[in-house]
């Protein structure tokens, strides 16, 4: 017979596991962030033509920058019928000129096209560039690669890549024409089940993944991230840099000639971390945050309280980090920056389901 | 059983004691926004430390034409157990011209002597007339009692003559003024009590005893109460409105004087921020506020100069308005500039002033 106190005991202490659960719960979600103070590095202004998010960016050496716009996921603001997948290009030594749709080859089924990360390769031999675009099909995920045909500024698909590994892809980076790392934000059970996404998200369970596709094939490189969101690598391929979004860190990973990855630094950043970009010249990571991820749609969206905007700037993210805080809005100008890019002194900001922004940077 | 009747009346009484130990334990660090405390970096522009001021430079005030004066070797209040490196300071007032940074500080020599031997300021204010004539008014904190001195500038010698040296017993813990006059003004008691131990209590307890007072000129009396911590005081020149900060409230009040100068509240601001000093543009009107983003770490600093203190510069546009758009002009952890306690701003060059660092000069690249 268990004495009557033993069984408080009990109670007591696992009332105190929820209890400290819930606090940590609240906290990781961003509420306690009651004001954002807005700040900006230099002019701002917003690209025409964007309105239903620019989820990911990236901007290849000679200033010409890719955009996947129109994502859609449940629990987004807008219907799903007024939202169009595409890839949007911008080019920051002309940024009058806006973004300019792509088309797409002939054969390709738009239809169900829903873009979320993107990267780029280019071929060091050829020049030929080639996009590699996850897209969430209803049930399952794939990567869609493209070439790009800059005469005809048109995407050529190449093919559609399907694996047990890819479930639910958030960001990927290129290695080759058809080789990428990929992040996995939770679990294949969850991406199956909405009632398993949401237990799996606020127990803050830590089933995300990173895998490598070689081309054939894909096998888990980094297991155990919560949410894990951004892949990018420095210039000289030795490190991976990894977002992991609830646990609010940078995890950066030492990459290996056979692509697997051992963990060496976690870098806290104290806001929900999405996606990496990094600067070619000097290796800086610009990287896109939530600083209330409770208020995106991922948790619960209302339009009267809006999610903010932060970006940060990391130089020297391995011997010993410098932290910029470049830019920062409570969600009057923009909502939800989920990626930044760098070139020459501009910044192009973009968002998860709001708009895309273009600044100066006139900061040090 | 007796000794569960026993067991069940102590907890019902150590419960309620516990909780209510609990609260009092850690309200101050939720109150101060400790969970708060991370703090990104961020400049306006380039800035770089401003050489020879190493003993804090708590207040800043500048005149129309881009001259800044700076009180220095900010006496640490014996309530903290300040860190005895900051006990070799002096009391000064330096001299920073918007117009040429280049120059940096000069100490301005004070006349009487005597005065200058204990000067111990902390805030300062400043009254400006066509005419030219600028008065610095100093807040002093002497051994025998605070005193509000009231010099004025002599411009060719860089001098500070002292015109009056005020005292009243309605000012006892006085942290800033503002001048209304040639010799009124509006200032602030940050605390109710004057003993340190007192004032230790009456931190923890909270029960809001600081209060601002208005000097006709002859004599002082309560124009406003109920603060926490009141601060720091401005107004714009017009006079039209009184801005009043309080660092334990972490926001900024904004009053209307009456007739006889008593304080009616219109509006708060809420920062969730440590406010220290204000400043205020005379074109624009918008408030140059600095604050402590953790004051837990302040106080630690205070104590130990080696721990790292954060500091913020917010700048509000329309503060009497509807909708004031607050945005914030520089953020650092502590490692380029600990306890920003005043900002001034001129033809886009930035002033950060600090309790017991050094002062900062920032040029100011992005969109004002």
């Amino acid at each position: 017979m268990v004495p009557v106190y033993m069984r408080w005991i009990v109670i007591v202490f696992l009332a105190w596991g929820v209890l400290q659960h819930l606090i940590k719960l609240w906290f990781t979600l961003g509420y306690h962030k009651a004001v954002l103070f807005n700040h900006q590095p230099g002019p701002c202004r917003v690209v025409p033509g964007v309105e239903h998010g620019a989820e990911d960016i990236t901007t290849l050496p000679n200033g010409l920058a890719f955009i996947s716009a129109g994502l859609w996921l449940p629990g987004f603001p807008h219907d799903r019928s007024e939202v169009r997948g595409r890839i949007l290009t911008f080019n920051f030594s002309d940024p009058e000129k806006g973004v300019k749709e792509l088309n797409f080859s002939e054969e390709f089924d738009r239809e169900n096209f829903n873009p979320h990360g993107l990267s780029v390769w280019t071929d060091p031999l050829s020049g030929r560039i080639s996009v590699l675009v996850i897209s969430h099909q209803r049930r399952k995920d794939q990567v869609e690669v493209f070439t790009y045909d800059v005469a005809t500024e048109t995407l050529e698909h190449q093919e559609t890549i399907r694996d047990e590994l890819i479930y639910s892809g958030n960001d990927l980076l290129a290695l080759g024409p058809d080789s990428f790392y990929l992040t996995n934000d939770v679990s294949h059970g969850a991406r199956g089940s909405s009632l398993a996404r949401k237990l799996e998200t606020y127990l803050l369970l830590p089933f995300g993944n990173v895998v490598f596709y070689n081309g054939t094939q894909a096998r888990p490189v980094a297991e155990g991230l919560v949410f894990p969101n951004g892949v990018n690598m420095s210039p000289d391929r030795r490190y991976m840099y990894v977002g992991a979004g609830f646990t609010e860190e940078l995890r950066i990973f030492r990459r290996f000639a056979n692509n697997s990855l051992v963990q060496i630094e976690s870098l806290p950043l104290h806001s929900f971390v999405d996606n990496i970009e990094v600067d070619s010249k000097t290796g800086d990571l610009y990287i896109g945050l939530h600083p209330v991820i409770g208020k995106t749609p991922l948790i619960h969206y209302d339009p009267w309280d809006p999610p903010g905007a932060q970006v940060l700037r990391v130089k020297n993210a391995v011997r010993g980090p410098d932290i910029t805080e470049l830019f920062v809005n409570n969600g009057t100008t923009l909502q939800g920056s989920s990626v930044a890019s760098f070139h020459q002194g501009a910044l192009l900001i973009g968002s998860v389901f709001d708009r895309l922004l273009y600044c100066q940077v006139r900061t040090t | 059983m007796p000794g569960e009747k026993m067991a069940s009346k102590l907890l019902m009484l150590f419960v309620p004691l516990a909780a209510f130990l609990f609260q009092r334990l850690f309200q101050p660090s939720l109150q101060f926004g400790d969970h708060r405390e991370t703090v990104y970096n961020h400049v306006p522009g380039t800035c770089r430390p401003v050489e020879g001021v190493v003993h804090g430079s708590e207040d800043i005030v500048r005149t129309r034409d881009g001259l800044a004066f700076i009180s220095t070797g900010l006496i640490a209040s014996p309530v903290f157990n300040p860190d005895p490196w900051y006990l070799q300071r002096k009391g000064k007032i330096l001299l920073f011209n918007l117009k040429n940074p280049e120059d940096g500080v000069r100490e301005l020599k004070i006349e009487p002597r005597e005065k200058y031997e204990d000067l111990q300021p902390h805030g300062l204010g400043l009254y400006e007339n066509q005419a030219g004539e600028i008065r610095l008014f100093v807040v002093n904190h002497l051994k025998d009692g605070e005193r509000v001195e009231i010099f004025r500038y002599v411009r060719p010698e860089g001098k500070l003559k002292l015109i009056r040296s005020v005292q009243d017993p309605l000012l006892y813990s006085v942290n800033d003024v503002v001048a209304m006059g040639t010799d009124a003004f509006f200032a602030t008691n940050d605390h109710y009590c004057r003993a340190p131990w007192a004032k230790k209590l009456e931190r923890f307890l909270g029960p809001a005893w600081s209060n601002v007072v208005y000097y006709n000129g002859s004599v002082a009396s309560v124009a406003a109460d109920g603060f926490s911590v009141a601060n720091s005081v401005v107004t714009p020149p017009s006079g039209e409105v009184v801005y009043v900060s309080d660092s334990l409230q972490q926001d900024v009040k904004v009053f209307r004087p009456r007739p006889d100068h008593s304080l009616e509240l219109q509006s708060v601001i809420h920062l969730f921020t440590g406010v220290d000093n204000l400043n205020i543009c005379p074109d624009t009107g918008d408030l140059w506020v600095a604050a402590h983003p953790s004051v837990t770490d302040i106080f630690k600093h205070i104590q130990d100069r080696r721990h790292l203190a954060p500091s913020q510069v917010l700048r509000i546009q329309d503060p009497a308005g509807a909708s004031p758009e607050v945005t914030e002009l520089y953020a650092n952890d502590g490692r380029q500039l600990n306890g920003s306690s005043a900002a001034v701003v001129y033809n886009r060059r930035l002033l950060i002033g600090t309790v017991h660092d050094t002062l900062l000069y920032c040029d100011v690249t992005v969109p004002l």
